[in-house]
């Protein structure tokens, strides 16, 4: 039977179904003897020991990778699992002869019933408290509790949904693919599945449910399909796709090193986009010419005082000498009121994707954007910086920005300290800088078309919207009549053009991208190769 | 001892991921610490408990029993109170 999704995560892969054990684990003793307690306790507050580390090493490293909100949920999972009064209670119990691992599953299911009780928001805080309250039993007895963690034969997982513990849990190698009935591509699963490069379908609805007893799944997480007890042939066919991808996989790493010239003779530079200084080396590798988009965003986040001006210094200058002679185009600041940012008065909006953010905020706040711009130039002085600024909406923005970066280099001077030269770019995001490119042009070395926010503003549509996916295309005539007005202003001052957003890394855009004008892409490492292909291939 | 009164501020109230972040900042202080809300007092530094206690806009008191009980309860009131964690 075929059944239809949500292609969350790409890729094919058939393999037999696994269906992990839902609702709690059966404790194995309900009693202990009076001499086990002392034994007991240590025993529980070892196991909560080692359910809040591996919680919170799950949400560092989804953290690490960016997902601040799954983060946040696994944090919250370890308070819960190192709560004092769940341990007072789960001793009470355990002085009563009870064994821990039912104890934990009582009190567990004790504030679940509370939770559950009150309203629809903390009834699914009642699942988070079962889900952490089962992994301490689990642990207590020595196994898992749904059986994703003892998985041992590669399978796709079936579930009504999944949670982050449930796939951080499941053992490398393991999970061929997830399906779920519920989800959309900004759920847990389908956000862990991309991480870890495993393909996955979901929302597939009700109808799911009615199959969890099939023996074989196959699933393609680019189409969305899943077909359940498949016959010989689609298992072949997919076997072949799967075989395919693999292969795939194995030319374009041929064209990790090449530089990716048109048949005219054109060169593209095809560069990555960072999240974090970490990330340099991995880009290298994936054979990036450069840093189209070097996000500033991760020194600021989560914590309690603004990054200094030396600790943007390190930051910016390992990314630049990692990279040598390739240009690493640096943006300024980008968080709006969605995001917090210690010691920035940020007014609560209504609609911050329209509100103080980018430059609008660096402009009002010099003690964030100073130090940021003295980091800048210095670190310019170690490898090949350049410097761009977000949401620009006009060119007096652009002039206020310059302005106070020369301010900056003639303060490092008088300082009698070391900086570089740094061209100034402008991202090109918000209709307004693309209806003005012949104006900013004139004041800028180079533009860089941010298509994902470009999108978002000129047709109106929340990126973020699973209801408005239509509208997030970069191949719509109104988004192309933009890059076109952006390409040619840049054409007749003669700056280059490049495009950090996702469309720079979409086989089907490069070529139209290209055309208009755009000689450079940037965009997450893994896609350098295939659009090195693409490219020479033109 | 030392007590404030607040009003919460997070949109859905006391949760998730600013519960989270306030019971790791009230585990910084020595003192016992606890949350009253109407007859109902808790332990602040309890998840399990702070969690759904209030919602956006209700009227909390922050007590605190120890040594550094003033400090306590003026951070913790101020970040209670704070739109966003």
């Amino acid at each position: 039977m075929k059944l239809t999704g949500i292609g969350a995560s790409e890729g094919v892969a058939v393999g037999p179904a696994f269906v992990p054990a839902s609702g709690r684990p059966e404790p194995e003793r309900d009693r202990i003897t009076e001499g086990e307690v002392e034994a007991e306790l240590q025993r529980f507050s070892d196991a909560v020991e080692t359910v809040a580390g591996r919680l919170s090493e799950t949400g560092e490293s989804l953290r690490a990778s960016g997902s601040e909100d799954e983060a946040g949920i696994f944090e919250f999972h370890v308070e819960m699992a190192e709560d004092p009064e769940l341990a007072s209670a789960v001793e009470v119990r355990i002085r009563n002869l009870e064994s821990p691992e039912a104890a934990v599953l009582a009190v567990g299911e004790e504030y679940a019933a509370e939770f559950a009780a009150m309203d629809e928001y903390m009834a699914a805080r009642a699942d988070d408290v079962r889900d952490v309250a089962g992994q301490i039993s689990a642990q207590l007895m020595g196994r898992g509790g749904s059986g994703l963690e003892t998985l041992e034969i590669p399978s796709v997982v079936l579930a009504r949904s999944l949670a982050p513990s449930d796939t951080a849990r499941i053992k490398a190698g393991m999970a061929l693919g997830f399906v779920t009935v519920e989800g959309s591509r900004t759920s847990h699963v389908s956000i862990m599945a991309r991480s870890m490069g495993i393909p996955a379908v979901v929302g597939v609805g009700p109808a799911l449910e009615e199959v969890m007893a099939a023996k074989k799944i196959a699933l393609d997480g680019g189409e969305g399909s899943v077909f359940t007890d498949p016959d010989q042939d689609t298992v072949s066919r997919f076997e072949r796709m799967s075989t395919e991808l693999a292969q795939e996989g194995a030319v374009l790493d041929e064209f990790r090193h090449v530089e990716a010239i048109t048949s005219e003779g054109r060169h593209i530079e095809v560069a990555a986009n960072l999240g974090s200084a970490s990330e340099a080396e991995d880009a290298l590798e994936w054979g990036a010419e450069g840093v189209g988009l070097f996000r500033t965003e991760f020194l600021f986040m989560q914590r309690d005082d603004l990054p200094s001006e030396d600790e943007q210094y390190e930051a910016y200058s390992a990314v630049a000498r990692a990279f040598g002679e390739k240009p690493v185009i640096i943006r300024t600041l980008d968080v709006g009121g969605d995001k917090d940012l210690p010691g920035v008065d940020q007014a609560n909006e209504e609609n911050p994707f329209l509100g103080w953010r980018g430059i609008r905020m660096s402009l009002d706040t010099p003690d964030l954007f100073e130090p940021q711009l003295r980091a800048i130039l210095r670190a310019a002085a170690t490898g090949n910086i350049k410097v761009m600024f977000p949401m620009v909406a006009d060119v007096e923005e652009l002039e206020a920005a310059k302005a106070i970066l020369r301010e900056c280099r003639r303060e490092l001077e008088s300082e009698g300290k070391e900086s570089g030269e740094v061209e100034i770019g402008v991202m090109i995001e918000t209709p307004a800088a693309a209806i003005c490119a012949a104006e900013l042009a004139k004041e800028s070395a180079f533009f860089s078309i941010g298509t994902n926010d470009l999108i978002q503003y000129t047709l109106a549509a929340d990126r973020g919207n699973e209801r408005l996916r239509r509208l997030q295309n970069a191949d719509h005539p109104a988004v192309l009549a933009l890059i076109r007005q952006t390409c040619e202003a840049a054409d007749a001052a003669g700056i280059p053009v490049g495009v950090c957003g996702e469309a720079a890394g979409e086989p089907e855009m490069i070529p139209k991208l290209i055309a208009l004008g755009v000689t450079e892409l940037s965009m997450g490492a893994p896609s350098i190769p295939r659009a090195k292909k693409v490219v020479s291939e033109l | 001892m030392a007590e404030r009164e607040t009003t919460v501020g997070p949109e859905e109230g006391i949760h998730g991921r600013p519960a989270a972040q306030f019971i790791k900042a009230a585990k910084r202080f020595s003192s016992q610490v606890v949350i009253v809300k109407g007859d109902r007092e808790v332990n602040a530094k309890s998840v399990l408990k702070i969690t759904g206690l209030a919602r956006k806009g209700e009227k909390i008191t922050i007590r605190a029993e120890g040594e550094d009980a003033e400090q306590a309860v003026e951070t913790l009131a101020e970040l209670i109170s704070a739109d966003e964690h």
